[in-house]
This record gives C-alpha cells, structure tokens and sequence, in this order.
C-alpha cells in the first residue's frame, strides 16, 4: 500500500467525522480560526472553506449557536453547541460506536 | 448586530482582504453578506497573524496573500454559503447526457449531411462545393446538438426540470435501459453472402460492360464506362472492390460490431465511395463513344443525369452502410 493510497483512505475515513468532531469541541465557545486550528491539531484537516460555510450551516440547523465577541481587539463570531447539538451528538457518537463493534464483529 | 466599517475600505485602499470578502459575498443573500464578510475577515485576519508568528521572513502583504491563497478561490467559499453545486452536469446524470448525446449525434448528423449533400449535389455543385458543404453542415449540426443537449441537462441539474421532462431524458436508470447481448460470437451468415454476392456482382459488371457491352453497331461493341478509366480508376475500382469483401470476411470472423470496426467501416466505405463520386460528378464515368450510340436510338438520354443517379446512388450506399455500421456498434 502506497503513503498516497492510505493517506486518501485516512482523509475519506476523517471526512465524516468533521461534524462530530466540531460538535465535540464546540461545548465551550470558539470562533471559526480557533476551530480550525484545534480540529488540525487533532489530526482533522479541514480547510477554511469548508468548515466556515459548515459552521454557518450547522447554525441554520440549529445545532449551534453564535455571538460576536467585540471585546478583544478584533471582532470574532463565537460558536457554542446548542441543546439540539448536544443531542445530535449523543446520536452520533453513540453510532460511532454502535459501527465500531460492528466491524468488530465482521472481522 | 452592530455594522462596523473596515478602516482599510474606508481609507480608499482596497486591500486583498477586501477584494477577496467582497468576491466571496457579494452572490449571498443581503441579510447575510455583511456579518459572513465580518466573519471572513476575522478568520483572515487570524490566520495572517498565525502566519507572520510560524514565518517571521514573511511581510505584512506576502503573509495576507499566503493567508488568502490557502483559503481558496472564493466563489467555491460562496458557493459552500449557498449551498449551490459547483458542477455543470453532475456525476447523477452524467450518464443519461452521454447516451442522449450519443444518440442524438450519431442519428441527426449523419442525417442531416447527407440531405444536404445530395441537394447540392442535384443542384449541380462541383464536387469540392458538395463535400465542402456536407462538412460544414456535419460541423453546425453537431455544435447545435451538443450545445443544446448540454444546455437541456444543466437546467436538469440546477433542479428546474419537470418530471416529464426528466423521464423523457432517461436520467432515472431502469434495467430496460441494458443494451442486448451480441447474438453469437460470429457475424450473420446472412449478411455475410449477401455482401459477398452483392460486391462480386458489381466487380463482374465492371468487367462485363468492357467485354460483353449489350451496346453495338455493326458488330462493334461500346463499352458502357469510358475505357480510358482503365488506365488507373477501374483497376482501383476492383481492387477496392476485393478490399470490401476482405472486410466482409473480417466483419463476419469478428462476429460483433465494435468503435474500431464501425470507423474502419465508414473509412473503407468513402475510399469506395470517392472515385466513383469524383468521376461522376466530373461527367468521366461513361464512354462517350456508347453515350452518343444511346443517343442515336434515345434522344432525350441525358448523360448528365446518368452521372447524377451514379453519385447520389454512391453517396447513399455509404451513408447507409455506415450509419448502419454506427447503429450496430452502439447497440453493443
């Protein structure tokens, strides 16, 4: 197996998992840059302009929540999970789990 | 939400930031174009200040257009705001495009050429001016079509098609759209003789009318073609003649019609079909000798129209048989 083969399988693998991975971190407010940067460090590459439009349509949904923070020097949109986020959450997480002993018992 | 003005806008100077924001918003809907652009220049700005901390070699100016190179072309960001696919005809219907354009290019060109060719033909063009306006009609009608059809598709897939004219386009998949098995792994016996027979028929004619002419006068007998062409158009003739049934031979041994057989079909048929056109429509093919002893006993035969019947009749076989040669390939 080829870095090229498994890096695509990897990324193909993280790519469903961007909402899950930003509903889980966005329990304390955090705005758009800070999010990418912790989801990058966490080994989910995403880029800005994907996760800022995901960001503006997870709040349509109503699974977040936002507010401009005009204190610091630069004004920045924060994003906090909604009740609605946490429980669609729950759910995924809890079919993250549900597939994981699945394949478990495939094997 | 409070609107705050940029300092960069409203000193005149558009900067990168600004272009880019404004590319990137100005499709949104109104209500939501100024707090994304806001947002946007946030994260921007945020990452140009990572950027000059990870790269100190970088100035203000190259780390803003690091920063905005990253980002991306920014109608593909608008496009993530809007939600609109960024694709022409999408992989969904892809398919049906391809057989609708298939279809319709393979029926209507070949169609459409050939009409055109045989009324210039008819109406006395030279040969050059019939194949010059048989080709730029095959060019204009084969723009049209794919112009047209792509257009049709992408109205279908921006969703505004009815459902009628969805069904009618055959983007929904069914099984009975499966092309037939090939029958066999040989080619019809049937078509195999006929062919056969067909060319032998004409290569003994051609040889016939030279020897055994049904036209004389006082025991001399006039061949029908013009026995100057033996210098070099006969022998041609019959040689590719030979040539078509060769390829009568391979088409049954192959057994299925294929892209390759249905060009080398269509090929072959026009090297067949050019020097009978060419002499035809050059008023070379008969022997004016046997026109003028027509004549003697027929006064209205008008050699012109013979030639006339000669190239239409040549032109037609070919269309024909190659547009057969195409159907049966794509049916595959």
């Amino acid at each position: 197996m080829t870095d090229d083969v498994l890096a695509g399988h990897l990324q193909e693998l993280r790519r469903g998992t961007v909402v899950t991975a930003a509903l889980a971190t966005l329990h304390r407010p955090t705005y758009g840059y800070a999010l990418l940067e912790t989801l990058a460090q966490a080994g989910f590459a995403v880029d800005g302009n994907t996760l800022y439009p995901l960001l503006r349509r997870l709040e349509k949904q109503g699974l977040l929540t936002s507010e401009w923070n005009t204190e610091d020097s630069r004004p920045r949109k924060f994003y906090r999970v909604s009740a609605d986020g946490e429980a669609l959450l729950q759910v995924l997480l809890h079919e993250w789990q549900s597939l994981q002993r699945s394949i478990e018992k495939l094997r | 939400m409070q609107t705050r003005t940029n300092p960069a806008a409203s000193a005149g100077k558009a900067t990168l930031t600004e272009r880019y924001v404004r590319a990137a918003t100005r499709r949104l809907p109104e209500d939501q174009r100024v707090d994304i652009g806001e947002e946007l220049r946030a994260s921007i700005g945020d990452r140009v200040d990572t950027m000059r901390v990870e790269r100190p070699d970088l100035t203000d100016e190259q780390a803003e257009y690091a920063a905005l190179e990253e980002l991306g072309d920014p109608d593909q960001m608008a496009a993530g705001y809007t939600g609109n696919r960024l694709q022409l005809i999408g992989p969904e219907i892809y398919p049906a495009y391809m057989r609708v354009l298939k279809a319709v290019l393979f029926t209507a060109v070949p169609a459409a050429t050939l009409v055109v060719a045989i009324v210039d033909a008819l109406t006395g063009a030279s040969f050059g001016e019939v194949v010059g306006g048989a080709a730029w009609m095959a060019f204009n009608v084969a723009l049209h079509i794919a112009f047209w059809v792509t257009v049709t598709f992408a109205i279908v897939e921006r969703g505004s098609a009815t459902e009628d004219m969805q069904e009618s386009l055959g983007t929904e998949w069914t099984p009975d759209r499966l092309p037939d098995l090939p029958h066999g792994s040989r080619g019809s016996l049937s078509e195999l003789v006929a062919g056969l027979v067909w060319l032998g028929f004409l290569g003994a004619a051609v040889i016939w009318q030279q020897f055994r002419s049904p036209i004389q006068e006082a025991g001399e007998r006039f061949p029908l073609l013009d026995p100057h062409l033996w210098s070099f158009w006969l022998p041609l003739i019959l040689v590719l003649l030979v040539a078509e049934m060769a390829f009568e031979v391979v088409k049954y041994r192959l057994g299925r019609w294929s892209v390759k057989l249905a060009t080398a079909n269509t090929v072959l048929g026009a090297i067949f079909a050019v020097p009978l056109v060419y002499l035809a429509a050059d008023d070379r093919l008969l022997n004016p000798a046997a026109v003028a002893q027509i004549q003697d006993g027929w006064a209205a035969f008008d050699p012109g129209v013979a030639h006339t019947v000669v190239l239409v009749s040549a032109l037609g076989i070919w269309a024909w048989d190659s547009i057969d040669g195409w159907r049966k390939a794509l049916a595959e």
